[in-house]
């Protein structure tokens, strides 16, 4: 008896028990399975089949036919390509300038050694803050109303330019607000991420280069940049995604009516599509939601292949 | 190309900022490193050995004192210009770059004159591989070479500038024991067929005793002793280098100098010959592993006699030549040690004794004051 209770111990499980055991590992797993599907695939589909369905109405639950048509409308509509329009801008000129500017000021923090932990706190402390309450400073420093030119203008008053309307002015004005406070809103992360991976560059690698009699600029490109290279694609494939996803960044400065202002971007037009003034319509919003969802799977795609290219080499 | 030391001192302020006193990493060096020897740099942990290192190839500036390169002073000329090849303990090859690429890079930094085409430092990379025999590795990441294999690379790497002197910190502890053996071995081959200056550090007296032209034996940043391993071995200095070197470590005991005897308890280990007219004190006494020979009947019943030493018999090891035999005696330096005396396994020793006895040989016994523990005898 007691022979045969060991034995078991050691012969492979029968196909009865592996599936009993699978089947307690789908049990495990169940909750999660349930809460994913419920609030993650469920919707996700759903979209999909609102953006095939046109005009459909959300009150009777009925709808004309399926087609491409609302895909056609969206992709017609000036406020949406504006707001395609306004989405790569702020993209392509926030995600690499801020990942630069990171780079710069955590290797300045990296070289100091007197109150390192204090500049740390301080470039941190705008992650902290509420984006919004950021923005009102935003748009207190640079309007201009009847009664002040705002603090931008008083200093470029002493250059003998401007004034310059930054909030309802022409429309670099805005997007040169708008980049500037994204690029301010996401500097402490990136910074906090890229002092954190050049500490953990061994310091011994720097001293065998300066033994070697490496330059400084040589140290940097040749070392300090393959070691952090992981995070600092981690940091652009985030940024990307999280660029293009930017909403809330554009009412903090300009309000909720977005497309007068013509800064909206793609998820205001989908947040309008369904709530805003001229909402109610989600085949719409699904539509273009699903473009949007088309272009950062694409782009994150690349990132993934440049990057892996690159560590190989 | 000589190394020589002038009054060096290094002073760290105390890592533990509550602690004002300084921390004297390397005090007051004053020797010379000769011509195309191999050195190795021999101490306990945290005594200074690659802060010393460390001086010498620029990566750290001396507090006082000096450091020539033959005749010239290199105390304030930057790591680069000084002409050396470093090993790090851990290596530091650029995890990212293959072989060829990390020996090539310290090559890939000269600038002017002497800036050379990408053939000539493939050429000057490969000529250094073979030295160290890994040209069969050269598009290899560090990553997939064992650690034996990395050590070389660190090692072509440093000579592959041909430098003047060759540093290498620890350069054994990260491999397994076999492996240590054998690239020992091969450090002192490529130190031959280079006969550039080495300069090795270790903390392990077997590793410096086998392959050193000449150690320098350090303790709390100051050196003790300099000399061939074998004379080291021979005529340890003072009480820290004979316990220091030499595996089964030295015997040391408590004991007295009077009336032109030396005396461990009540037993006279050595005569007038020996002690000549050393004055009456306090002593320690160290007797090598190899310096007891077994007395004929062993068994105790000789105690007291003059030359016995008579200890507590615990165990015997026989290692197919050698026996060793394990025995405690009350005046230990440290309480309850298990001696150890190395004698040929001719000898038949009855295990079941209570006690064994052993003459000396006057050679491989040492007499430290008490109370400076210098070298009296
Ligand atoms: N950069 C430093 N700052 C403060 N103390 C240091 C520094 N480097 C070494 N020390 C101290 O100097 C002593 C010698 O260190 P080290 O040369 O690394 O010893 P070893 O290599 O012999 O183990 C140690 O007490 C160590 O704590
Ligand atoms: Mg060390």
């Amino acid at each position: 008896m007691s022979t045969d209770s060991k034995e078991t111990n050691y012969t492979p499980a029968s196909p009865l028990v592996k599936r009993l055991r699978t089947l307690k590992a789908w049990l495990y797993l169940l909750p999660a399975l349930l809460f994913l599907g419920v609030f993650m695939v469920y919707p996700l589909i759903d979209v999909l089949i609102y953006s095939f369905e046109e005009g459909y109405n959300s009150a009777s639950q009925t709808s004309f036919g399926t087609g491409w048509y609302n895909y056609a409308y969206v992709l017609h509509d000036p406020y949406f390509l504006q707001a395609v329009k306004n989405t790569f801008i702020i993209v392509i000129i926030t995600v690499p300038l801020s990942t630069l500017l990171a780079l710069l000021i955590s290797l300045a923090l990296n070289s100091i050694t007197k109150l390192k932990e204090v500049f740390q706190t301080i470039f941190f402390l705008p992650y902290v803050t509420n984006t919004l309450a950021v923005g009102l400073v935003f748009m207190i420093m640079f309007k201009k109303t009847p009664y002040t030119d705002g603090l931008i203008n008083m200093i470029l008053a002493i250059f003998k330019t401007g004034p310059i309307d930054f909030i309802d002015g022409p429309y670099w004005a805005k997007m040169f607000v708008m980049c500037f406070y994204t690029i301010w809103v996401v500097l402490p992360f990136k910074v906090l991420i890229l002092t954190s991976a050049l500490a953990s560059v061994d310091e011994v690698y720097y001293k065998a280069a300066r033994i070697d009699g490496t330059s400084r600029f040589r140290q940097f490109t040749h070392i300090t940049l393959p070691m952090i290279s992981p995070m600092i694609f981690y940091l652009v494939i985030t940024g990307f995604i999280g660029a293009f996803k930017a909403y809330s960044d554009e009412v903090a400065i300009f309000g909720t009516n977005l497309n007068s202002a013509g800064m909206n971007t793609i998820v205001g037009y989908v947040y309008d599509m369904l709530y805003g003034d001229s909402g109610g319509y989600p085949s719409y919003a699904a539509a273009a939601a699903l473009i949007l969802f088309a272009i950062v799977f694409t782009i994150t795609v690349i990132n993934l292949l440049i990057s892996k290219n690159t560590s190989i080499s | 190309m000589k190394i020589r030391f002038e009054g060096l001192t290094k002073r760290f302020p105390n890592r533990n900022k509550k602690i004002k006193s300084e921390v004297i990493a390397v005090d007051n060096f004053t020797f010379e490193i000769p011509d195309g020897k191999l050195v190795g740099l021999l101490g306990p942990s945290g005594c200074g050995k690659s802060t010393a290192l460390n001086l010498i190839c620029g990566l750290e500036t001396p507090t006082e004192g000096r450091i020539f390169f033959d005749e010239d002073d290199v105390t304030e000329i930057p790591a680069e210009n000084r002409g050396v090849g470093m090993v790090f303990q851990s290596y530091a090859l650029y995890p990212h770059l293959n072989v060829k690429k990390n020996i090539m890079f310290p090559l890939q930094n000269l600038k002017g004159e002497q800036k050379l085409t990408k053939e000539q430092m493939e050429q000057k990379a490969l000529e250094a591989a073979k030295i160290v025999q890994i040209e069969e590795l050269m598009e290899r990441k560090p990553n997939e070479m064992s650690g034996g294999q990395q050590q070389r690379v660190a090692i072509a790497r440093a000579l592959v500038k041909m430098p003047r002197v060759l540093l290498l910190d620890e350069p054994l502890s990260n491999l397994d024991a076999r492996l240590r053996i054998q690239t020992r071995e091969e450090i002192k081959r490529i130190q031959n067929e280079t006969k550039i200056t080495t300069v090795f550090v270790t903390h392990d007296q077997e590793e410096a005793m086998s392959i050193s032209d000449l150690i320098v034996v350090m303790k709390d940043g100051a050196v003790h002793q300099i000399g061939k391993p074998q004379e080291v071995y021979d005529q340890p200095t003072n009480l820290f280098v004979a316990k220091f070197l030499g595996t089964p470590p030295i015997n040391v005991f408590t004991g007295r100098i009077a009336d032109g005897n030396l005396l461990i308890g009540d037993e006279k280990i050595l005569g007038k010959d020996y002690v000549k007219d050393t004055k009456d004190q306090e002593v320690y006494i160290g007797i090598r592993p190899e310096g007891f020979v077994l007395r004929e009947g062993s068994d105790g019943k000789q105690e007291g006699k003059e030359g016995a030493f008579t200890g507590k018999l615990l165990t015997i090891e026989v290692m197919g030549r050698d026996t060793s035999v394990v025995f405690s005696h009350s005046a230990s330096e440290i309480e309850d040690t298990r001696h150890r005396a190395i004698v040929s396994s001719e000898n038949q020793i009855d295990p079941a004794s209570e006690k064994v006895a052993f003459d000396l040989n006057p050679k491989k016994v040492f007499v430290f004051s008490k109370e400076t523990q210098e070298r009296l005898l």
